[in-house]
């Protein structure tokens, strides 16, 4: 009986290594393993070292598959000898095994609070049949006041202190212009909502910040109501805060509704203070007529509330600045 | 705006309760911001009397009194300049409160100061400068503040709205009130302006018709100068003002009582005739705030023959104002348009209590009742000799008369826009109560409009009017029909996806404002003075819009390591502003420093490196299911030279990956600092998602060798070896090596790759060939040797 040649040696080295190690469960029974097969003078070495004897044009295979076998069984022995150390308990110097050590996480993560209750306030709306759309940033004269029938020179711009762009334009003071895009690009009847970022000439302090976030809404159909409105958003409060949260409506202004509400909530335990949340109303006809659309035939209502301030009341935060602190810990909270 | 309830209790009968007259004007519109208890704010202090004064020993601004309430003497120190042995002053002992703080003995300058003299600013009344509260003469020592000043009736903080011009004053709010409540209102105002003693040589003229509609002007003479009685300071003192003089005084309590905006001039510094008119080039004025101001010739003036007298409708002239030595006054009531008012007064940059209510529209036929009662009270004013005062004959000049509104109205609008009826007779008592005039015809009415109302134009403000005074709780809760074809139908949107990913992967969201200052400019791409500016920023910090979040994100980031968070894994999406072009595009970026697991406590752990990041956005472009992205190496601001890449994807640049310049970071940081910013707005269509078949198969799996330069790129290969192979399913490098024994210049690159047919199984000999060829490729493309042992 001759001695198997080196490829014979290969076809069963595959066939029968891995088998083998599977066998091993002590390190006593690794280590001879590992002499066996990986060892210096182990078979793979053997095989390696006998390649001369082989035919030339067979070389090269047969040097491929046996490193690719030892590189094999030499990370199978790797996962094996983990395993084995570390479910051998009584070994001396290996620590029993501690269901209890911290498992291994990556950072948290954390989506910023404002967002957070943009996305909640968003989804809400939309399950009302609100469609989402977006506007820009940076705005004209018309699109942010004239369009909105707040002409210049009118009182009504003190509501909004502007930042004004070196080039005439400016920084939207709220989401109300996306409201006019829509209009001058689509015929009612709709029912959008515009999240968006928003800016103002303010300083920055517990409640105020030159950046901050709105969401629009507006509802034009041929009968859209204020008592639509008023259920629109009690539902929309109810489900932001809670069934038992209080609503109440009171007249205000604004100069693209009329007539225009201002809406506060109570929550059960705030012990009767009334919180303002959002202002709404009845579009003003000469909304409807600088986009063109008949006064006679449509008619709606709109809606606009502060992010900031609602993620405060929803969350318990006392100071505006938090949100654009960006402090991790403040952020993970969420 | 402040509404004194005592004050307003002389025109309306209110409720008892001062929370539900509140709550009453908030329901109908007139929000109630706060209630102001002063007499509670300032429980405990009281009148004392300074019996000696002598000088401080270090310092000279300060006075060491001796005050006796009539029950004890103390020690206070003030540095009120005017303070006068002998006088009664306000005192707020140790123990009491002054504007809700209580008050203890201080040492000031090493003297102890029993409590403190009050100025009316301390007391919480006026804004001013500090100066002590002068009582009169008849107020013993020993009385509380809240019965001298009479503190004990709430004061009421109005927010008003900017069309309720009718309601800046208590007549005002007495009258909305008043209808709303179906009450009598007690209006102060005389019927008519007094006929006038005598004629005289004054002459009025209106030389700008659009922007003074008519103007009128009372000769008063022997008038007397002097402080005005304690019952209308105390008032004036309440509404936030400091009281002047009995002139001033009672024409700002007319302006706070009965709404409409006067002026009284000193009639001897006046040269006649009156002339409103725009002011001429250069023309200077100095006003009554002793500002040398230059007018434009926008700006509306009252002038005499020679020169501008008075700022029209903002503020009088310093020249013309009423002084101790005024004998002869000429009172003024005029109606102004606003929006002329309102470009002065922000051109001056003057909002005085007149531009307020002129710019937001005064009542232009009813200012001579107000300076009929104007007239009315100084004569009953006690400083005033009744037998030196006379009112003379007025002048009006009427360039313009104001238009009587007619309201078409359908009283079934109502129901139309609010959505529940209220008939027709309740809307006409509605409507009558407020002043307005109601002619009902069956089809449509004719409503008149008082010229007090200029905010009611059209059917939808009579709505309105309707709506607020019935009560917006009135009002059903109904929903809207819904238009099924409008609702919403799209994916999750690109921003959502990305944001859960990323939060999910670990990281925490910043938002940061759109704006940045000029040194924030690190990793821009485009200058900075390309960049969009603001024209007001509100400080050189906030000047600049921001190109890139990077920028904005970097200080979030620095902040926070300085705060002493150092595990750093930020991202922030957002639009951002390249220059001059017009686009928005929403970006996202992303810092890191942070190890890959949160501490631990083997030695699995590290930091992250550049090959993290670029996998975090491998794996977020697989779940987008874009198509893969190329990094090509390419210096970019803010970045490490050799660590700066640009993302390419689909022949599109969309962002950048590198690792954060050494230079930017201002910490020492134990890790690498690494940081991307993508333009989503830039990335390609997401590949359609579509089953195909896959096989059942076995697979063979090779390992490959190979040893190339040290310089060779990987992806290169990858690709070569991608496009070479037949029936190859996977690659993946999982071995990387240089050094010995591999000669210098060399590294060695271990693939495996995994073979697959569709339909059979594949032979050995068949991988094999494959192998071949791809060897003999990358030996021909890249001089790939297979590493030997």
């Amino acid at each position: 009986m001759s001695l198997p040649s080196p490829l014979e040696l290969l076809d069963q080295l595959e066939s029968e290594a891995p088998a083998e190690l599977e066998d091993c469960t002590s390190p006593e029974e690794l280590e001879d393993y590992r002499v066996k097969y990986l060892g210096r003078s182990g078979m793979l070495r053997q095989i390696l070292s006998s390649i001369g004897e082989i035919p030339s044009e067979q070389r090269p295979q047969v040097g491929k598959r046996a490193n690719a076998l030892k590189q094999k069984l030499s990370k199978k022995f790797e996962q094996k000898q983990g395993k084995v150390s570390s479910s051998s308990g009584s070994e001396e110097g290996a620590p029993p095994f501690d269901p209890t050590l911290p498992g291994r996480v990556n950072s948290r993560g954390s989506k910023h609070p404002l967002n957070l209750a943009l996305e909640r306030i968003v989804e809400i709306f939309e399950r009302m049949g609100y469609t989402t759309v977006e506007g820009p940033e940076i705005e004209t004269d018309f699109y942010n006041f004239e369009a909105l029938n707040i002409p210049a020179d009118h009182p009504a711009r003190d509501m909004h202190d502007t930042l004004y762009l070196e080039d005439g334009r400016l920084l939207r003071t709220h989401t109300s212009p996306v409201q006019v895009h829509v209009m001058e690009a689509e015929k009612p009847p709709l029912q959008i909502i515009a999240p968006g970022r928003t800016f103002r000439r303010d300083a920055a302090d517990m409640s105020h910040s030159p950046v901050f976030h709105q969401v629009e809404g507006l509802w034009v159909d041929r009968q859209a109501t204020f008592a639509d409105l008023k259920g629109t958003l009690e539902l929309f409060v109810h489900r932001f805060f809670g069934p038992e949260t209080r609503l109440r409506f009171r007249p205000s202004y604004f100069p693209f509704t009329e007539p225009s509400a201002e809406v506060d909530i109570q929550f059960e335990e705030a012990g009767g203070e009334w919180l303002e949340i959002l202002g709404a109303g009845m579009v003003d006809p000469e909304v409807f007529k600088a986009v063109g659309y008949d006064t006679d035939r449509w008619q709606g209502f709109a809606f606009g509330m502060g992010v900031e301030r609602l993620a405060m009341l929803k969350y318990g935060i006392d100071n505006l600045q938090l949100f654009y602190e960006n402090d991790l810990r403040f952020l993970n909270q969420f | 705006m402040r509404i004194l309830t005592d004050w307003l209790a002389e025109f309306v009968e209110l409720p008892s309760k001062t929370e539900d007259l509140a709550r009453r004007l908030t329901d109908i519109g007139l929000e109630v911001d706060a209630t102001l208890d002063l007499a509670h704010l300032n429980r405990g202090v009281l009148s004392a009397r300074v019996e000696e004064i002598s000088p401080h020993d270090s310092r000279s601004d300060l006075k060491i009194c001796q005050v006796n309430d009539g029950s004890r003497s103390c020690q206070v120190v003030t540095a009120a300049p005017q303070v006068q042995a002998g006088k009664t002053y306000l005192w707020a002992p140790p123990g009491s409160f002054l504007n809700g703080e209580q008050v203890e003995t201080r040492k000031f300058a090493g003297h102890d100061s029993e409590g403190l003299l009050c100025s009316s600013r301390e007391l919480g009344l006026t804004t001013d400068a500090q100066t002590l509260l002068n009582l009169p003469e008849k107020i013993k020592p020993g009385q509380p503040a809240s019965k001298i000043l009479d503190l004990e009736a709430p004061i009421l903080e109005l927010d008003l709205t900017p069309n309720r011009s009718d309601c800046l004053s208590h007549l005002g709010v007495a009258r909305d009130f008043a209808a709303a409540e179906n009450l009598d209102l007690k209006d102060p105002r005389p019927n008519s302006l007094p006929a006038g003693v005598a004629e005289t040589d004054l002459e009025v003229k209106i030389e700008a018709p659009e922007a003074c509609w008519s103007y009128t002007a009372v000769p008063v003479s022997g008038v007397k100068v002097a402080e005005s009685s304690f019952e209308i300071q105390k008032k004036i003192l309440k509404m936030g003002l400091r009281p002047l003089n009995n002139i001033v005084d009672i024409t700002n309590y007319t302006l706070f009582e009965v709404g409409h905006p006067l002026h009284p001039f000193d009639a001897d510094r006046l040269q006649l005739p009156v002339i409103v008119r725009y002011a001429r080039q250069a023309e200077k004025l100095t006003t009554l705030d002793d500002e040398k101001r230059q007018l434009a010739q926008e700006d509306l003036v009252i002038a005499d023959a020679r020169r501008p007298q008075a700022l029209a409708g903002v503020m009088g002239g310093a020249y013309s104002q009423v002084s101790a030595s005024t004998n002869r006054i000429l009172l003024e009531g005029a109606y102004f348009e606003p929006t002329g008012i309102r470009s002065s007064a922000q051109d001056h940059k003057l909002s005085t209590e007149a531009s307020h209510r002129f710019e937001r529209g005064v009542d232009p036929e009813n200012y001579d009742r107000c300076l009929a009662r104007c007239l009315q009270l100084f004569e009953q004013d006690p400083a005033q000799d009744e037998e030196q005062l006379q009112i003379n004959k007025s002048v009006t000049c009427r360039a313009k008369d104001a238009p009587q509104i007619r309201i078409p109205y359908k009283p079934e609008l109502f129901e139309q826009i609010i959505g529940y009826e209220v008939g027709p007779e309740k809307t006409s008592n509605q409507l009558e109560k407020l002043g307005l005039n109601v002619q009902e015809n069956k089809r449509e009415w004719q409503v008149d409009v008082p010229a007090w109302r200029s905010d009611l134009r059209r059917p939808e403000d009579l709505v309105e009017e309707v709506v607020r005074l019935q009560g917006y709780e009135q009002i059903p809760v109904t929903y809207p029909r819904l238009n099924s074809e409008r609702t919403p139908d799209h994916e999750e949107r690109l921003e959502s996806k990305v944001r859960n990913f990323l939060v999910n992967q670990g990281y925490s969201e910043n938002i940061n404002f759109s704006f940045l200052g000029p040194d924030e400019h690190r990793f821009a791409e485009v200058p900075g003075e390309e960049s969009l500016h603001l024209a007001n920023p509100l400080a050189v910090t906030q000047k600049t819009m921001r190109q890139t979040l990077l920028d904005s994100l970097f200080t979030s980031f620095e902040d926070n390591f300085a705060a002493g968070n150092e595990e750093l894994s930020l991202f922030e999406i957002g639009r951002v502003f390249p220059g001059k072009s017009e686009a928005e595009p929403l970006h996202l970026a992303i810092l890191s420093h942070t190890h890959i697991y949160e501490q631990h406590w083997d030695d699995s752990n590290r930091y992250q490196d550049f090959y993290d990041l670029k996998g975090l956005l491998e794996k977020l472009f697989a779940q987008l299911h874009l198509p893969r992205f190329e990094l090509k190496t390419v210096e970019l601001p803010g970045m490490m030279p050799e660590k700066s890449t640009r993302i390419v994807v689909a022949d599109r640049q969309v962002g950048k990956l590198g690792r954060i310049s050494e230079d930017l970071l201002s910490y020492d940081y134990p890790g690498p600092v690494l940081g991307a910013e993508l333009n989503l707005d830039g990335l390609p269509e997401p590949r359609p998602r579509s089953y195909s078949k896959f096989s059942t198969q076995p697979p063979v799996k090779r390992d490959l060798d190979l040893v190339v330069d040290l310089d060779q790129q990987v992806e290169p290969l990858e690709k070569t070896i991608r496009t070479t192979a037949d029936w190859l399913e996977e690659i993946n490098l999982f071995d990387l090596y240089q050094g010995e024994p591999l000669p210098a210049g060399k590294k060695s690159l271990s693939f495996r790759l995994l073979f697959r047919a569709e339909d059979r199984s594949l032979s050995d000999d068949e991988v094999n060939n494959i192998q071949d060829k791809i060897l003999s490729t990358l030996q021909d493309k890249y001089n790939a040797q297979l590493r030997d042992e």
